[in-house]
């Protein structure tokens, strides 16, 4: 599978690519290599990809990468864990290059923003205006460039809607 | 935190307190074009998995082998402990197969293992009938493969398909007919 999605990305002129064929080479290589976006398996040696999704958004370097799942099922059960593990996107085996396409393209130019809670810390799942989304980082963002680590740019009370 | 742009606490309607992130979208700036990968690169990239095919015929091979030697593993594990990981070992293979069957034009490899998988899933089924289906999905690969049964594999294709969904229906309800009679068919 590694060397199908592998070749895919390479025709979409992504050349720096690292593979990893276990959940513990993954966390590795967030680490050293600062991806820009993952793509897993649903199923992986060790552990379920649910499970190492849960491990980056809980305990990685890295918690808000974008992770895509490759997944043959997409009953309703799974999707629900999925959502609940943090998954940012995902895409129905047979990978075709175009879905890929699509879930990457949406990573990079509509990002989810992510939603911390009591119980949960994954992307925002719900489907929001694209507007709406663009005025929230405008207002999240500062004129003056990049806010300081670990602080928030911008805090307001609001009622969601 | 890395990606963070800025945040927001709201409150949900239901009353609960969160805190929304804003994710940075700098991704943008890595990329050549402002509207992202373009059409034109899944097409070139559909020729790209295309000229992998020949490639996938010697990948299944290669897996279907290791599948059919985890079969006397199966029977001979010394432990509940080994024998669930060879049964995971088989599960990683039969998902792979299953995952790239289709994309490569062999559906009929990605429905046999996905009823190996679901099988292989089954951890009260009884060892010799695991590793008896395990082996004759094994072999049913083998023949879809070596025989170039591309797409539904006509009539040829059907049976197998029939026996494999037939297999995973009794391995999942053995008094339904017990495997000899699934088999068989």
């Amino acid at each position: 599978m590694r060397r199908l999605t592998k070749t895919i990305l390479a025709a979409f002129g992504i050349r720096r690519v690292r593979e990893a064929s276990t959940a513990e080479e993954a966390l590795e290589q967030i680490r050293e290599f600062e991806p820009d976006i993952a793509i897993v398996d649903f199923l992986m040696p060790g552990m379920t990809g649910l499970d190492f999704v849960k491990l980056v958004r809980g305990g990685s370097d890295d918690p808000m990468l974008p992770i895509i799942m490759l997944t043959a099922s997409s009953t309703q059960h799974l999707v629900t864990a999925a959502r609940d593990a943090g998954v940012t996107e995902f895409v129905a085996k047979p990978v075709s290059p175009e879905a890929l396409r699509r879930r990457i393209n949406e990573i990079i130019l509509h990002p989810r923003n992510f939603i911390r809670s009591a119980t949960f810390f994954g992307p925002d799942r719900r489907r929001k205006r694209p507007e709406a989304v663009e005025e929230d980082r405008r207002a999240a963002t500062p004129e003056a460039g990049t806010p300081e680590a670990g602080s928030d740019a911008t805090e307001a009370q609001e009622r969601v809607p | 935190m890395k990606r963070k742009a800025g945040s927001f606490i709201r409150v949900s309607e239901k009353g609960y307190t969160y805190e929304e992130i804003v994710v940075a979208d700098d991704l943008k700036t890595k990329m050549e074009r402002p509207e992202g990968i373009p059409p034109d690169a899944a097409r070139i990239a559909q020729q790209a998995v295309e000229r992998l095919q020949d490639e996938f015929v010697e990948w299944a091979r290669r897996d279907i082998a290791r599948l059919a030697n985890l079969a006397p593993e199966l029977a001979s594990a010394p432990s509940d402990a080994s024998l669930e990981e060879i049964r995971q070992q088989a599960r990683i293979i039969a998902h792979d197969l299953r995952g790239q069957g289709a994309t490569f034009g062999y559906p009929l490899v990605t429905e046999i293992a996905t009823c190996l998988g679901t099988i292989m899933r089954l951890d009260k089924l009884d060892r010799e009938m695991q590793q008896d289906m395990l082996q004759t999905l094994a072999e049913m690969m083998r023949e879809v493969i070596e025989r170039r049964m591309r797409g539904d594999g006509g009539e040829a294709g059907e049976k197998l398909r029939k026996k494999a969904h037939r297999m995973a229906v009794l391995a999942a309800d053995p008094a339904r007919g017990g495997p000899a009679a699934g088999i068989a068919g």
